[in-house]
C-alpha cells in the first residue's frame, strides 16, 4: 500500500477511535487494509469477498454485452419447452420454452442495480439526516427542533417491520418495478439515519473536533472534513452488506406482489420469476430452485464478506481481533529470531552494560 | 520442614502459539512451596508472573498457550496431566485464585450472595463427595469429578472434616445455613455491613470492596492454595494498604499456602515467607525472603533492590537497571540478563543460564540462584 | 425504536453487532462494552438496589410511550390509504356519477374538511374497530380477529425454537472462535439469512416435507376439528377440548412451518449471542467462576451466558419483527389460516383496508414485541436503573 504524503500541519492532532486521516489515497489505503485484515483473519469472508467480485464482474459482462448469454433473455422458444437441465440448458427451460440460466444472468444485473441504489440511495439520504440529527442538536436551537422530529419521524418507520411496510407502500404505490424500488427505499433509509447519528455522537465528542473548534475552524467545515470523513468507514461496511439484504427484501415483496404486478411474463427479476413459476414448482422445479438458489448465494457473498468485516468493526470484538493481530506480528518476529537463534552468536554485552 | 509441599512446580515451560511462531512465556520454572508458607513471586511487567498463575491451575486458554514441558504436582498429582474435565475438581476446594482486577473479577449479573453462596455450596458438595459418589450424584453436580472418581487423590486431602456419613445434598441457596456463612466469610474480610453488602450487584460496590468479596469468596472454598495474581496493583494507593493489612491478618488466621504475586518488592518484603524472582520467563532466584533480599545471589535481584525506591534515603539519587527488558519474543541467547548484567562475563551469552543451584551445598531446598558467578555476587 | 431511546446520548460506538441484519436499528448505547470497564463506585450508595414498586414504574413508563407511537402508526396507515385513494368517493359512487352525488358523498365521509381533520375521523373510526370492509363484505377487524390467533402460535412456537437452538449454537460457535465449528455455524445462520423466505417455504414444503412425512397444510389434517376453537390456537385449542389426537396432529401441523420461520430468522439471535460470548468469555469473571472448581458447562451457561444474554435481549424485539414479517409469506406457502395469509390474500386482491389493517396489527405486534424486550433487558441487566 503506498503511503501518501505527510497530512498538512493545520490538521488538528488525532485521537481517539480513528485517527483523522487525510488525502484520498489514506482512506482508500485505510479502506483496504480493513478489507485485507479481514480476509486474511475469516476464510469465509474471503470466500465471500470472492463470490462478490465475481458476481460483480459477470454482472457487469452480462449487462454491457448481453450477446454473451446463450439465449436472448425471456426468448421463447416452442420446440424446447419444459426441458430438465441438460448441457444445452443447463438450468432446463420453462413452459414457453425460455433458457433459465439466460433468464436467471439477465436478472444479476437487474438485482445487483436494485440492491446498490436503494442501499445507496438509503446512505445518502438517512446517512445525511442522521449526521443533522447526531450533530446539530444543542438545546433550543433550530437544529435540535430539526434533530427531535428527524428522530421522531425515524422511529415511527422503524416501529413497522420491514417488510410489512415495504409491502403497504407497494400496494399504495401501484404497478411496476420502480414503486417497489421506491416502497423499499422509504422503507429502509431510517436504518442510515439511527446508524449515522450513533456514529456522530461518538465521533462529536473526540478530542480532535473540540482542537479543530479551537482552531477556527467553521462548524460547516467540521461537519463536511471531520466527522463525515470518519463515519464513513463504518457506514460503507454496512452499506456492502445490505445490499444483499435489500435484495432479498426486495425479492420477497416481488414475490408478494406479484400477482397484481406482472401477471403475463416473468420479468428479469429473480424475486418476481420464483413467484411467476411457483404454480410450476411441482413439476417443473428448476424453474422455482435457480433463480432462487440465484439470490441465496447473491445475498450470502455479500453477507460473508460482511459477517468478517462487521466482526473487524465491533468495538467488542475489535479488542481481540487487534491483539490476535499484534500476537501474531511478534509471532512472526519471534519465529523469525527462533529459526536464526542456533547460528547467531551471542552478541557482546552492550556498551551500555558495561558502564 | 518434613511436611510434603503443597505445590510443587518442575521444570515448568510454557510457549505462546500464535499464527506465525511461538514465544517462550516461562522457561524451566521450578519452584516448591511449603504447607503454610507464603511464596511471593516478584518481576517486573512482562516477566512471565501472570502466565505462571494461571499455568498452575490449568487456565491458561489452550490455542495460544502451550506446556511444552514440565509438571504441576498439586498434593501429588500432576495437574498439567490431568484431563481438561477433571480440573474443575482441584479448582475452588483445592486452588483459590484472587484476580488483579477486581472491577472484573465479580460476575456483573449476580448479586454478592449469590456469588459467595456459589461458593459455599461448592465447597459444601465437595465435602459430601465421598457419600454421593456412592448415592448417585445430586441434580446440582457442580464437580463430575468426585461423584466419577470417588477414590481418586484428588479431592480427598483437602476434604477438612473427612466424608459426612450420612446421605445428604447441600442446603438450597435460600437456607439460613448458607446464609450464616455467607456473612461469616463477609466478615472475615471485615465487611462491617454484610446484610447490606450481600443484596448488592458488583457494580454499586468500590473496588476495595469488590476486592474483599472476592477475597471472601475464595476463602469460602477453604482452598489448600491461594494464588494472589497481583491482588493490590489495580487500587488506590489508601485502598491497596487496607487490602493489604486485611490479606496479612488473613494469613495469619487461616494458615494456608498462598502465593503472592506482585511487582512490588515491599509488598512481598512484607507478606511472603519465601520468594522467587523471576526474568524474562525464569525463575532466577528462589529462597527465603530475607536471605534473597538481605543477600542477593543473582544480579538482576540485586539491581532490583538497588533500584527501589528507599524511604529512608530520600534524597539519595535512585538506580536505575541499564538497558530494558527483553521481549519475550526476542530473547538474548546465553543468559537472558546478560546485556543488562554488570557482571556479565564473556562465556554469560554463550552458555544458557543454569538452572536454580543452591547458594550453600548443604541446602539444597534453600536459597537458590540461576547465575553461574552466584558466590562472587557482593 | 421509540421505546428504546431512553434519553441521553450512546455511552459507546454504535452496535456494529447487530446491524448485519438490522444497522441502527437498535440504539448504539445498549451493546457497547457495558461489561468490564465500568467507572468504579465509590462505596455503596444507598439509592441504589431495586424495589418491585420501581419495577412496576419501569413498565408503565414504557407502556405510556406507546401512546404516541400508535398515533404515528395510524397516520402513516392514513397516508397510505390517502395515497392508493386519493378519493374513494369517486369509487363508491362511481366515475360518471353526477358531481353533486360525489359532494354529497365526500359530505357524509368528512372528505371535504382538512386533511389533519380527516386523520382525527379516521383515527376515530379506527379506536371504535372499524377497521374498514373487505371485498368480501367481512369486516377487516372481524377477520383479524380471527386470524391473530394462529399467527401468535406461529411466531411464538418459532420463537421457541430459534431461543433453544439459536441461542446454544452461537454458544458453541464463540467456545471455537476460528475453529470449524464456528465456521459452520456461521454458515448455517448467514446461509438462513441469505435465504429468502418464499424459497426457504417452498423447498420446505416441497423437498423437506415429504421426507420427514410432515403435514404441510393447515392446522389439522382434518379441518374443521370436531371441538369449538375459543383460543384459536391449534394446540391449545385441542387441548381444552381433551382430543389428544387432534393435539398431537395439530403439533405435527405447526412444526415445520415454525422450523422454517425460525431457521430464516435464527441468524441474529446466533450472531448476537456468539459476539457478546466471544466479548465476555475472556473476562476475569468466568475465569473466577472457574476458579470456584465449577464445571466447565456451569461457567459457560450460568456465568458467561447469563451476562451474554443481555445483549440478545436487544435482538429479540428485531426478531420477531422478522418473524412477524415472515409469516406473510410462510403462511400462504402452507396454508396456515393466520393474519400473515390474510395480509397475503388483501395484498394479491389489491385488498386497502385490509392490507393496512394487517400492517397496523403487525407493527402492533412488533411494538410490543420490542416493549417485552426492553423490559426483559431492564430486569436482566442490574445496571439499568428501574426509577
Amino acid at each position: 500500500m503506498t503511503v501518501p504524503p505527510a497530512a498538512p500541519a493545520s490538521s488538528p492532532p488525532s485521537a481517539g477511535r480513528a485517527p483523522l486521516s487525510v488525502g484520498r489515497a489514506r482512506r482508500v489505503g485505510r479502506g483496504l487494509r480493513l478489507l485485507y485484515r479481514t480476509l486474511r483473519i475469516n476464510p469465509l469472508s474471503f470466500a465471500g469477498f470472492v463470490l462478490v467480485v465475481l458476481l460483480g464482474a459477470t454482472g457487469l459482462v452480462v449487462w454491457l454485452v448481453p450477446s454473451v448469454l446463450p439465449y436472448p433473455a425471456l426468448s421463447i422458444n416452442l420446440n424446447a419447452t419444459n426441458l430438465a437441465p441438460s448441457w444445452a440448458h443447463p438450468f432446463g427451460t420453462d413452459e414457453l420454452g425460455r433458457d433459465l440460466l439466460s433468464n436467471v444472468l439477465a436478472g444479476l444485473p437487474v438485482d445487483l442495480a436494485i440492491g446498490f441504489t436503494i442501499a445507496g440511495g438509503s446512505l445518502l439520504f438517512g446517512g445525511a439526516l442522521g449526521v443533522v440529527a447526531g450533530y446539530y442538536n444543542r438545546p433550543r436551537s433550530l437544529g435540535a427542533v430539526a434533530s427531535m422530529v428527524i428522530l421522531r419521524v425515524t422511529d415511527l418507520f422503524l416501529a413497522f417491520p420491514a417488510l410489512i411496510l415495504a409491502l403497504a407502500f407497494t400496494i399504495a404505490l401501484g404497478r411496476g418495478l420502480y414503486p417497489i424500488v421506491l416502497a423499499v427505499f422509504l422503507t429502509w433509509w431510517p436504518f442510515y439515519v439511527r446508524l449515522a447519528r450513533g456514529e456522530v455522537l461518538v465521533v462529536k465528542n473526540q478530542p480532535y473536533i473540540a482542537a479543530a473548534r479551537a482552531a477556527g475552524v467553521s462548524e460547516g467545515r467540521i461537519v463536511l472534513r471531520h466527522v463525515l470523513r470518519n463515519i464513513l468507514e463504518p457506514l460503507m461496511v454496512y452499506f456492502t452488506l445490505d445490499v444483499g439484504t435489500v435484495i432479498v427484501t426486495f425479492s420477497t415483496v416481488a414475490f408478494v406482489t406479484h400477482g397484481i404486478q406482472y401477471p403475463v411474463t416473468p420479468p428479469v427479476e429473480w424475486g418476481a420469476m420464483v413467484a411467476y413459476y411457483e404454480d410450476y414448482v411441482t413439476y417443473l422445479p428448476w424453474t422455482v430452485l435457480f433463480p432462487g438458489i440465484a439470490i441465496f448465494v447473491t445475498v450470502l457473498a455479500f453477507s460473508l464478506l460482511g459477517d468478517g468485516l462487521r466482526d473487524v468493526l465491533d468495538p467488542r470484538t475489535r479488542q481481540s481481533m487487534i491483539q490476535v493481530g499484534s500476537a501474531a506480528r511478534e509471532g512472526r518476529v519471534a519465529g523469525a529470531f527462533v529459526a536464526g537463534s542456533d547460528e547467531e552468536p551471542p552478541g557482546p554485552p552492550g556498551p551500555e552494560a558495561s558502564s | 520442614m518434613t511436611d510434603a509441599p503443597v505445590l510443587v512446580v518442575d521444570d515448568l515451560s510454557v510457549d505462546y502459539e500464535v499464527a506465525a511462531g511461538r514465544f517462550h512465556a516461562l522457561s524451566n520454572v521450578s519452584f516448591e512451596m511449603l504447607p503454610g508458607r507464603v511464596t511471593g513471586i516478584v518481576g517486573e511487567t512482562g516477566c512471565g508472573k501472570s502466565t505462571l498463575a494461571h499455568a498452575i491451575p490449568g487456565l491458561l486458554p489452550s490455542p495460544p498457550a502451550r506446556i511444552r514441558s514440565g509438571k504441576v504436582v498439586f498434593q501429588g498429582t500432576d495437574l498439567t496431566a490431568l484431563p481438561r474435565w477433571k480440573l474443575p475438581t482441584v479448582r475452588g476446594t483445592g486452588i483459590g485464585m484472587v484476580f488483579q482486577e477486581p472491577l472484573n473479577s465479580l460476575n456483573p449479573a449476580y448479586r454478592v450472595f449469590d456469588q459467595v453462596a456459589e461458593a459455599i455450596r461448592v465447597r459444601r458438595l465437595r465435602e459430601k463427595g465421598a457419600v454421593r459418589a456412592r448415592s448417585g450424584g445430586g441434580p446440582f453436580d457442580y464437580s463430575r469429578g468426585p461423584a466419577t472418581t470417588p477414590t481418586s487423590t484428588i479431592g480427598r486431602p483437602f476434604l477438612p472434616g473427612g466424608p459426612v456419613e450420612e446421605r445428604m445434598r447441600s442446603p438450597p441457596v435460600r437456607s439460613p445455613e448458607i446464609r450464616t456463612e455467607v456473612l461469616e466469610a463477609l466478615r472475615l474480610v471485615r465487611i462491617n455491613d454484610p446484610e447490606t453488602i450481600l443484596r448488592l450487584y458488583p457494580h454499586e460496590l468500590s473496588g476495595g470492596m469488590r476486592q474483599r468479596i472476592m477475597i471472601a469468596q475464595t476463602l469460602a472454598e477453604r482452598p489448600s492454595l491461594l494464588i494472589a495474581d497481583e491482588p493490590t496493583s489495580a487500587l488506590d494507593v489508601t485502598i491497596q494498604a487496607q487490602v493489604l493489612t486485611l490479606m496479612k491478618e488473613l494469613i495469619d488466621e487461616i494458615r494456608t499456602s498462598i502465593l503472592f504475586i506482585s511487582h512490588d518488592l515491599g509488598v512481598i518484603a512484607e507478606m511472603a515467607d519465601d520468594v522467587g524472582v523471576m526474568y524474562a520467563g525464569r525463575v532466577i532466584e528462589f529462597g527465603p525472603v530475607a536471605s534473597v533480599f538481605e543477600h542477593p545471589r543473582h544480579p538482576y535481584t540485586r539491581a532490583l533492590l538497588r533500584a527501589a525506591p528507599d524511604r529512608s534515603k530520600a534524597d539519595g539519587p535512585l538506580e536505575s537497571i541499564p538497558g530494558s527488558v527483553p521481549s519475550l519474543a526476542r530473547l538474548p541467547g546465553g543468559c537472558a540478563f546478560h546485556p543488562r548484567c554488570v557482571y556479565a562475563r564473556p562465556n554469560c551469552g554463550e552458555n544458557p543460564g543454569p538452572s536454580l543451584r543452591p547458594v550453600d551445598p548443604a541446602d539444597p531446598l534453600g536459597h537458590r540462584s540461576a547465575c553461574w558467578y552466584a558466590a562472587e555476587i557482593p | 425504536m421509540l421505546l428504546r431511546s431512553r434519553g441521553g446520548q450512546p455511552s459507546g460506538p454504535p452496535g456494529y453487532g447487530l446491524s448485519l441484519f438490522y444497522g441502527g436499528r437498535l440504539p448504539a448505547f445498549r451493546c457497547g462494552p457495558r461489561y468490564g470497564r465500568s467507572a468504579p463506585t465509590r462505596g455503596v450508595d444507598s439509592t441504589l438496589g431495586r424495589s418491585r414498586s420501581d419495577l412496576v414504574w419501569f413498565i408503565g413508563k414504557r407502556l405510556l410511550l406507546l401512546i404516541p407511537l400508535i398515533i404515528g402508526v395510524t397516520a402513516i396507515a392514513f397516508i397510505l390509504i390517502r395515497i392508493a385513494f386519493p378519493d374513494p368517493c369517486v369509487i363508491w359512487v362511481g366515475g360518471h356519477a353526477k358531481s353533486s352525488a360525489i359532494a354529497a358523498c365526500r359530505a357524509a365521509f368528512g372528505l371535504n374538511q382538512p386533511i389533519v381533520a380527516q386523520y382525527f375521523i379516521y383515527l376515530k373510526q379506527f379506536l371504535a374497530g372499524n377497521w374498514g370492509v373487505s371485498p368480501g363484505g367481512i369486516p377487516v377487524a372481524t377477520s383479524i380477529a380471527e386470524y391473530f390467533p394462529a399467527t401468535l402460535e406461529l411466531v411464538i412456537t418459532a420463537l421457541l425454537l430459534i431461543v433453544l437452538v439459536g441461542i446454544p449454537i452461537g454458544v458453541i460457535a464463540a467456545q471455537s472462535s476460528g475453529r470449524w465449528p464456528d465456521h459452520l455455524v456461521r454458515i448455517f445462520y448467514l446461509g438462513g439469512w441469505a435465504t429468502p423466505t418464499y424459497l426457504g417455504a417452498i423447498v420446505a414444503v416441497i423437498f423437506v416435507a415429504p421426507y420427514l412425512g410432515l403435514p404441510t397444510s393447515g392446522m389439522y389434517s382434518h379441518s374443521p376439528p370436531p371441538f369449538p376453537q375459543p383460543t384459536h390456537l391449534s394446540v391449545i385449542d385441542a387441548l381444552l377440548a381433551g382430543n389428544l389426537p387432534y393435539a398431537g396432529n395439530a403439533l405435527l401441523h405447526l412444526l415445520l412451518p415454525a422450523a422454517t420461520l425460525a431457521l430464516l430468522n435464527m441468524g441474529i439471535v446466533t450472531r448476537m449471542t456468539r459476539s457478546s460470548m466471544l466479548a465476555v468469555l475472556p473476562l476475569d469473571y468466568v475465569k473466577s467462576a472457574r476458579m470456584k472448581g465449577l464445571s466447565e458447562f456451569l461457567v459457560t451457561y450460568k456465568h458467561a451466558l447469563r451476562t451474554a444474554l443481555i445483549s440478545t435481549t436487544t435482538v429479540l424485539g428485531i426478531t420477531v419483527a422478522g418473524l412477524l414479517s415472515g409469516t406473510v409469506v410462510v403462511e400462504e406457502v402452507f396454508a396456515w389460516p393466520g393474519l400473515g395469509q390474510f395480509a397475503y390474500d388483501a395484498i394479491t386482491s389489491s385488498n386497502v383496508p385490509g392490507t393496512v389493517g394487517a400492517a397496523i396489527i403487525f407493527t402492533i405486534g412488533a411494538v410490543a414485541a420490542n416493549l417485552l424486550a426492553d423490559i426483559l433487558y431492564g430486569v436482566l441487566d442490574p445496571k439499568v436503573e428501574w426509577r
